[in-house]
């Protein structure tokens, strides 16, 4: 796998709500352990993912914001929010 | 030229799994190569040989099989996924085969065009 291209990563779910935003985030991290050039967007309610002291244990689901971290250890930089 | 396709939705439920089946058909009536269908999110259900639609609709996951097999198409079920919603080697439709993320990442990069359906 020695191209490089660029993949723009979609984000427009709630964090909670669905598992589109948990999934989303593993094949972002994925595709930039293959050292291909990730950007990230976020839009409509895509820009809940990245509220501040989310607390997901009433609803029994999984809280995956502080996976969020791992993405400077990515050098995923290009974050855009509308 | 040469698609990669990404599949996020289940089929019946969606409308999605029917469109990227329908554009791998035109793409190949046109000449163009469909190298490979990923399957993630909910997706992962196209893959299951359990499905047993009515008589009178469309078997989604045989259609999936088929084209496989006639234009040999590489389809890929994402291991994370499959398992969280109990598709495993077990349950497989022919045609299918369960492997790892890298596997929509070297679509990505192989192909001329990555293109994704559902929401």
């Amino acid at each position: 796998m020695s191209d490089i291209k660029k993949f723009m990563f979609v984000n427009r779910k709630a964090p909670h709500g669905t598992i589109y935003a948990l999934e989303s985030l593993e094949v972002v991290l994925i595709t930039a352990a293959f050292d291909q050039d990730v950007s990230l967007v976020f839009l409509d309610d895509g820009v809940y993912q990245l509220k501040k002291g989310q607390q997901t244990k009433g609803i029994e689901t999984k809280n995956f914001s502080t996976t969020f971290r791992a993405l400077d250890g990515y050098d995923i930089e290009k974050l855009y929010v509308e | 030229m040469k698609f990669g396709i990404v599949v996020n939705e289940g089929p019946y439920q969606h409308q999605a799994s029917d469109s990227a089946y329908l554009f791998c058909k035109a793409a190949i009536a046109k000449g163009h190569t469909v190298w490979r269908v990923f399957f993630y999110h909910d997706g992962v259900n196209n893959a299951t040989k359990l499905t047993e639609p009515p008589q009178d609709d469309r078997n989604i996951v045989n259609r999936w099989s088929k084209l496989a097999e006639e234009h040999g198409v590489d389809l890929v079920v994402c291991v994370a996924a499959a398992m969280r919603r109990g598709i495993r080697d077990e349950n497989l439709a022919t045609g299918f085969r369960i492997s790892g993320l890298g596997q929509l990442v070297e679509a990505g990069t192989l192909t001329d065009r990555l293109v994704t359906f559902g929401d």
